[in-house]
């Protein structure tokens, strides 16, 4: 329902109606922030691009094709802009780790235990915001290089070779990084359970 | 709630591979994938790692778009609007095409004769021009000023024209002229105002 109406929207605002790309501003703005927070992790620089990113849809609004999901569109117009500005500051941020990581220092040994339900999963839908919160809190915490691969590829759906490609490092290391990322994260999702195992 | 079941632990490479599998990043290497799809198969720990990280995926993006924030959005349409552009862009590529408003009212009645705005202002500033050729004075002219008899007097004194018929503010019933001054006296109205005016000449002192 959401996505007829944002569609009809877009066709709109294709005919030159301002008015309705006003309305997809209004109904996008705070997920497309949410999206700008998670990888810029600074609410004004986030702002700024949320406006950046509106205004270059707008500006390639021809090139969106009909058939495709206009939000995951817009949300990869942010991603973008923020690995743009992301490449641009000049301060790095501490424990972000060295582009030239390789696979052996990743072996730190037996992967943690990890519980099962038999064949129900413990994931209900009702426990996704939770899990969600806690994962989002765990990543928070990740280096910006490793953060940014996770995002890339579990929030906007990009392939191992896409992230290579737009962050400019080699698809080895965009695994690398993925792998660490979620060997991390692996311990909040068995923490996850456990509590929900407990009840 | 079910008991949880005994977990096997896997290798970093199943994990990895779990991994590739969830990614969607074995679709090109079918071995790796038969693989995959095999372990997924006979490993509940493998399976495991699989619906977690298709749940965390899921629950990951949608924790992203929902995030709760006071940032504050009050703005940001009206920003965004006024700052897109109305020209072709430098590159040339195409522009969303800006249907023309609709003409609307007045001005869409008199388009249809061919009265389009600058052939209604350039006739009107040409009547203009002609009424102030052809009008002596342009119709700017002060009046002349009554004359100083008793008749040019009473037509100051009267009320401006209306046109339904005014009653006079003031019945002359008796004037007296003598250097300079004219004194107005309302006769029987005794009650109402005596009007006097003085009049001087270049030269004189005020009297």
């Amino acid at each position: 329902m959401a996505d007829e109406i944002e569609q009809r929207l877009v066709t709109a605002a294709l005919g030159g109606d301002k008015a309705a790309f006003g309305e997809l501003v209004d109904r996008l703005k705070r997920p497309v922030f949410g999206v700008c927070m998670a990888h810029l992790r600074d609410e004004a620089e986030a702002m700024d691009l949320v406006q950046d990113t509106f205004l270059k849809a707008y500006t390639r609004l021809e090139l969106f094709r009909p058939d495709s999901n206009f939000r995951a569109w817009i949300f990869r117009i942010a991603a973008n802009g923020a690995i743009d500005r992301i490449r641009r500051r000049k301060v790095r941020r501490a424990g972000e780790i060295d582009e030239t990581v390789s696979a052996d220092s990743l072996d730190e040994g037996p992967l943690p235990a990890v519980s099962t339900f038999g064949r129900a999963s413990p994931f209900q839908a009702h426990h996704d915001a939770q899990l969600g919160a806690r994962i989002e809190a765990a990543l928070a915490t990740l280096p910006e290089a490793m953060r940014q691969c996770v995002l890339l590829c579990d929030v906007h759906g990009y392939s191992y070779q896409e992230i290579s490609d737009e962050l400019g490092i080699p698809k080895g290391t965009v695994m690398s990084r993925l792998f660490y990322a979620r060997k991390k994260l692996q311990q909040e999702l068995q923490d996850y359970r456990e509590e929900a195992t407990r009840g | 709630m079910a008991e949880p079941h005994l977990i096997e632990t896997l290798s970093e490479a199943q994990f990895e591979l779990m991994l590739l599998w969830v990614d969607g990043e074995l679709a090109a290497d079918p071995v790796r994938l038969a693989e995959a799809e095999a372990l997924a198969r006979t490993s509940e720990a493998a399976r495991a790692i699989a619906d977690d990280w298709r749940a965390a995926k899921g629950a990951l993006r949608e924790a992203v778009v929902n995030a709760e924030t006071n940032a504050d959005f009050s703005m940001l349409r009206g920003r965004i609007l006024t700052a897109l552009p109305v020209e072709a862009r430098l590159d040339g590529a195409a522009r969303p095409v800006v249907a023309a408003e609709p003409a609307q009212g007045l001005w869409a009645w008199l388009a249809q004769f061919g009265f389009g705005k600058v052939s209604l202002a350039v006739g009107a500033a040409t009547a203009l021009a002609a009424w102030l050729l052809l009008v002596p004075g342009g119709g700017l002219r002060e009046p002349e000023a009554p004359a100083l008899t008793q008749e040019g007097i009473a037509e100051m004194a009267a009320p401006p024209h209306s046109g339904a018929q005014a009653e006079p503010a003031v019945i002359l019933e008796e004037m007296e002229l003598e250097s300079g001054s004219i004194t107005v006296h309302p006769g029987e109205h005794s009650g109402d105002a005596t009007v006097i005016w003085h009049f001087q000449s270049a030269g004189e002192g005020e009297g």
